[in-house]
């Protein structure tokens, strides 16, 4: 049954092409479609850049044409002009002799002449207007002098034009850190996304909005824990018996990006629970490694539910 | 079942590839000529696998299955002169983590997007006595249940240290000796041979997840958008129930000067199962919005429900050594936790995740172009979330239900009551959360950026007395909460968090910019043994591009928090020992340091090195608790392609992290507060059975890979080796000497070591522009080195008397995995 649903659902797929690609062909048939100016190759009004750079000069510069930013149909396509400058002295200068001419007004690109911020502005000048990209002035990755092509590559063909393979991979570039954390005991799925045998279930940006966020730590949340409570929404509510960290702060027990530990806990159990309980006698010892309070789930052998208890007779979080 | 799973894949790769053909037939059609660019892709395999022990540890998050795959097929269509698309992707269909994705629509006018998606998240395998009965019931045959409670010895029939039986409570017994496990060889050798034929128990849990999206522009860059998910979470994953009690309450003699105690150790029997959680959870999310984005301003505002639904409430077991359920002996103590003989209920109860229903308004803006090129951005929501549940009862033990003993810390004669004093929390929390941020660039080389955050956690819900509860594995009836006595009362935990920052970044010139920063951090809680803490701190930091080709960034940060309103501890507010202080409620000094430097010394190479270095330092006059925590992070990172057709890369980190945690053993007489300062000759955490634990953790994680054109632009060779090896060291030492408690001497932990690697080799050839085949070699492994990692019966092997306490020993996550894979590429 569980199959057949499934490729019920390839199907409902496969449909779907089948009728939007018709939907497609139906209107881009319609009497009156603008056409292309004969020597525009890719963008409109590229004539002018395209002249020189052609399929033989650098066949990078027309793969826009396959971006998000090479969509004919669409009214906000750039030209070439709206990123690069008008670049007078770039194009005026151009294939006199041997003299390579000068660059064009802007340049993208870590090892390029023009500012971050200048790189930067480019992008902004239209993608300012979004929600994603709103809080990207004063963000951490703005402060750190991130230009929009440290991590895209327009001209790019991978998804997101993103400069690396996947975004893990590219999110590593600066921050080795996290990819240690990821190949530690315990982890989310993000490992590899783009090999076959990778898991690449979640990404950086599952969690974290790398324009700029409300929350720290670049989080798309309120705090930590709404993050956490979006994937993980049965801590989210109120409790009978509540363990305050639960609600304050899920990183007091958990590193979320991966641990040496099981549950990605920030030190082993029982001594992560020892940190802060000391009551009674069974949870004050040094516990010897053949202790039922040290070995298997250590205190939640017992204390099984550390996230908060409904149960009336829960007090103490183990039912 | 395989052999079906592998025709149902090969039917949908045969059905898949035929239809990119058949589509990109259709592309030279007069339909389609010059109306739209089809493009897509599809990658399948043959695929052979060899998983030696945890099979579920290696697919934790994914199925590598052999045979016929499908790893990802593409199909993207664009308008040649329209903005349409249609963008359909799926990845892994008919395994278990399979994905399914649409998008479509045209560009600047509507998009919309269905996805479907299979999260599974696999555990480990172990062995369960019981069996279940659906809807988080488990159950076992009454004849075990008879047989084992035939078989149960109780206190009164254990020995003492010198081989008699016990009949003074306060005699030193240890129920883990020699001669008590002979007593338990009856039940022991039931349980054993109950396992022989115990059921397989696969902990795993699988996230079907369905969305839809869409969203539309409206004239004057307004937009509407709706968003529909739908997540259907299924499986077990190990819960436990337990409970102990302690064999010697000896008689406290407390002798000025010395801390004389009438005993030198604390043995424990315990009791307890573990059982699968039954996990059958729906979530669904409903967000609806609308906004308004100008190049100088922005305004919207969305409307979130979400609604999570539990469709086991509770879980409920047979107990394996009890057929009838009984009260502990005792049962009617007056002196808190002096009943023996517990965990006798017939049936076992825990109440799982409740259901819930939130509801957020949220509204965002930004005002750019402001006076000294300032913009100006706000967020602000308001939550609330509801949840009433009803109680499960109180126990389930039929001889606690019965019961005329009068409740631990209750009057004289009072009787037990049954009877709840509500059925439900009438949960509910108000949430607020606002941030402000104002960024100016007052002139070209300074940059002012404010921050301000606000989060407000407001818990209105119920505050219920409960006259009694079922304590102890359900063994006796309890009036209080706690040793100092609390009453049972629920605390509806609330909080106030605000920070603030201003950083200011100038540009000292072309390639240096300065940095600043002070920010300050303030939570006020209630109903909780802290009012509050208070954080200030400030950073300073440099980026510097000497070149065009080196970019160094460095901060500093420092910040020291202080602590308000700490309860003094063996208290009823705080029943913790006096002089611990938890770590995330304590005075901190922290002092944090990041470098990265990237240098792209020719059109080769690239080198990244960072270092991170946090330190915190804990409440330094308390006692208790953890007390320093350090880290280091050090990583380089190499890569050289000297040209399209070789390129190597080479990473190595290494991460130290250090923590020290001071504790005590706890004695007979319990810390008190009057006389805190004199421990010696009073309380129950003697200096003498002070305890430290030093954490270190070393982790070294190693990557190289490298990629040759054997064959220019046609043989294609990618190799990649990843290492992450870790050693967790534990050093217990008693810092005072000789101890008076055995359960204060310190005990060696042996190393706790994980090692992952992972080697992945990727021979393609490159038939045209459009098809390459190839093969791929994955080898995984993984070995973990832990000592909590038992078995499933620890009956005579463990310090406390454990003959009661059935697991199910699913602790075995090593693995060793080879997958070869032949494959087919194929873009059009």
């Amino acid at each position: 049954m569980k199959y057949l649903r499934k490729l019920l659902a390839l199907c409902v797929c496969m449909v779907a092409f089948s009728a939007s690609g018709a939907t497609v062909a139906a209107d881009a048939a319609t009497p009156g479609a603008a056409k292309e100016p004969p020597k525009d190759l890719v963008l409109k009004g590229d004539a002018k850049c395209t002249e020189c750079h052609d399929e033989n000069d650098s066949p990078e510069v027309l793969r826009i044409g396959k971006t998000i930013h090479g969509v004919k149909g669409d009214s906000r396509t750039p030209t070439c002009t709206d990123c690069h400058g008008a670049s007078e002295l770039h194009i005026k200068e151009a294939g006199r002799g041997d003299k390579k001419s000068p660059p064009t007004d802007v340049v993208f690109g870590e090892k390029q002449i023009t500012s971050v911020e200048g790189q930067s502005a480019a992008c902004l000048s239209c993608h300012s207007k979004s929600k994603g990209q709103m809080l990207w002035r004063g963000s951490a990755h703005e402060g750190q002098k991130v230009s929009c092509a440290s991590c895209h590559k327009i001209h790019g063909t991978k998804d997101k034009l993103l400069v690396k393979q996947n975004q893990s991979e590219l999110c590593f570039t600066c921050h080795a850190n996290v990819r240690a954390d990821l190949y530690k005991r315990s982890k989310h799925p993000l490992h590899d996304s783009t090999s076959a045998s990778g898991e690449g279930k979640m990404t950086c940006s599952s969690c974290h909005n790398v324009h700029g966020a409300k929350g720290e730590k670049l989080v798309d949340a309120k705090s930590f824990n709404d993050k956490c409570f979006e994937c993980h929404g049965e801590k989210k509510a109120p409790v009978l018996w509540e363990h305050s960290p639960v609600k304050e702060d899920c990183m007091t027990c958990h590193n979320s990006h991966g641990s040496s530990n099981d549950k990605m806990l920030v030190t082993k159990v029982p001594r992560l629970c020892q940190q802060c309980h000391m009551q009674g006698r069974h949870q004050t010892g040094t516990l010897a490694t053949n202790s039922i309070y040290a070995f298997n789930r250590g205190c939640l052998n017992c204390h099984s539910m550390v996230h908060g208890s409904n149960n009336p007779s829960g007090a103490v979080l183990q039912r | 079942m395989k052999n079906t799973q592998f025709v149902q894949r090969a039917l949908v790769t045969a059905l898949l590839t035929l239809w990119a053909g058949s589509g990109l037939a259709e592309v030279e059609t007069e339909t389609f000529a010059g109306k739209m660019v089809v493009s897509g892709e599809i990658d399948t395999a043959v695929q052979l696998t060899n998983i030696d022990d945890a099979r579920e540890k290696f697919e934790e998050y994914r199925e590598v299955p052999n045979g016929v795959v499908v790893n990802d097929f593409r199909l993207k269509a664009d308008g040649a002169s329209t903005a349409h698309y249609l963008d359909i992707r799926v990845k892994d269909p008919l395994q278990d983590d399979e994905r399914y994705e649409i998008k479509g629509g045209v560009h600047g006018s509507y998009n919309f997007g269905i996805i479907y998606d299979n999260i599974p998240h696999n555990f480990s395998s172990g062995r369960f006595l019981e069996s279940s009965a659906g809807g988080g019931r488990y159950v076992i045959s009454d004849a075990v249940q008879s047989a084992l409670q035939a078989n149960e010895v109780l206190r009164s029939a254990r020995l003492t240290n010198t081989g008699v039986t016990s009949t003074a409570n306060g005699a030193l017994i240890n129920p883990a000796d020699a001669q008590n496990m002979a007593l338990d060889a009856g039940m022991t050798g039931i349980v054993n041979n109950s396992y022989t034929a115990a059921n397989t128990v696969k902990f795993g849990l699988n996230r079907e997840k369905t969305g839809f999206s869409f969203d539309y522009h409206l004239p004057d860059d307004a937009k509407v958008w709706v968003k529909l998910n739908d997540e259907k979470r299924t499986g077990v994953r190990r819960i436990n129930a337990g409970s102990y009690e302690r064999y010697n309450n000896g008689v406290t003699t407390t002798t000025a000067g010395v801390g004389n105690r009438s005993h030198v150790a604390d043995y424990f029997q315990v009791e307890g199962i573990e059982l699968p959680e039954s996990i059958d959870y729906r979530t669904t999310t409903f967000n609806l919005g609308t906004g308004i984005y100008k190049k100088d301003w922005l305004l919207d505002a969305a409307y979130t429900l979400t609604s999570f639904e539990n469709r086991n409430h509770s879980l409920i077991w047979d107990n394996p050594f009890r057929i009838t359920g009984a009260e502990a002996t005792n049962a009617a103590g007056t002196a808190p936790a002096n009943a023996f003989n517990r965990f006798r209920s017939a049936l076992g109860q825990a109440s799982l995740p409740p259901d819930s229903r939130s509801h957020e308004l949220a509204v965002s803006g930004a005002l750019d172009n402001l006076p000294l090129n300032s913009r100006f951005t706000a967020n602000v929501s308001y939550g609330r979330i509801t949840q009433d549940t009803d109680f499960a009862p109180y126990t389930l033990n039929t001889g606690l239900l019965a019961s005329t003993s009068t409740p631990t810390g209750a009057a004289a004669g009072t009787l037990p009551n049954t009877v709840l004093p509500q059925n439900s929390l009438n949960g509910e929390v108000a949430t607020l959360f606002q941030s402000y941020q104002l960024t100016s660039k007052p002139t070209h080389a300074l940059t002012v950026t404010g921050k301000y955050r606000y989060y407000d956690y407001d818990n209105k819900s119920d505050h219920i007395t409960f006259p009694n509860y079922a304590a102890f594995g359900d063994s006796f009836w309890r009036a209080v909460r706690n040793d100092p006595g609390a009453p049972v009362r629920n605390e509806t935990l609330s909080f106030t968090r605000q920070n603030a920052e201003l950083a200011l970044d100038y540009h000292w010139s072309k390639a240096l910019t300065l940095q600043g920063e002070g920010f300050w951090e303030g939570w006020d809680r209630e109903e909780l043994r802290i009012d509050g803490t208070e954080e200030i701190g400030f950073a300073a930091g440099v980026v510097y591009k000497p070149s065009m080709t080196t970019t160094l960034r460095a901060k500093y940060r420092r910040s020291d928090r202080t602590v308000h309103g700490y309860e003094t501890g063996n208290t009823r507010e705080n029943p913790e020992a006096v002089g611990l202080v938890n770590y995330d409620w304590a005075d901190r000094e922290r002092d944090k340091f990041d470098l990265r430097a990237q240098m792209l010394p020719t059109d080769e190479i690239t080198i990244g090195a960072s270092v991170n270095y946090l330190k915190d330092k804990f409440a330094e006059d308390a006692r208790f608790g953890l007390k320093k925590n350090r880290s280091l992070f050090g990583d380089l990172d190499i890569s050289y392609a000297p040209s399209e057709e070789f390129s190597i890369h080479a990473n190595y980190s290494r991460e130290n992290r250090k923590g020290l945690m001071q504790s005590g053993a706890k004695d007979d007489a319990f810390d008190n507060p009057a006389t805190a300062t004199n421990e010696t000759t009073i309380g129950a955490f003697n200096p003498e059975n002070y305890w430290n634990t030093d954490t270190k953790e070393t982790v070294d994680t190693f990557g190289l890979g490298a990629m040759f054109h054997l064959i220019p632009e046609k043989l294609i060779l990618n190799v990649d080796y990843a290492l992450s090896d870790s050693d967790m060291e534990f050093t217990t030492s008693n810092p005072n000497g000789s101890v008076k408690l055995l359960n204060a001497a310190a005990q060696p932990w042996p190393t706790v070591k994980n090692r992952w690697q992972e080697l992945k080799i990727d021979l393609g050839y490159n038939f045209s522009a459009s098809t390459k085949i190839g093969m791929t070699y994955l080898y995984e492994r993984y070995e973990l080195d832990d000592f909590a990692n038992t078995g499933a019966y620890m009956a005579g092997s463990s310090f406390e008397n454990s003959t009661k306490y059935v697991f199910t020993g699913a602790n075995n996550f090593n693995y060793d995995a080879h997958v070869l894979a032949a494959y087919v590429r194929f873009q059009f």
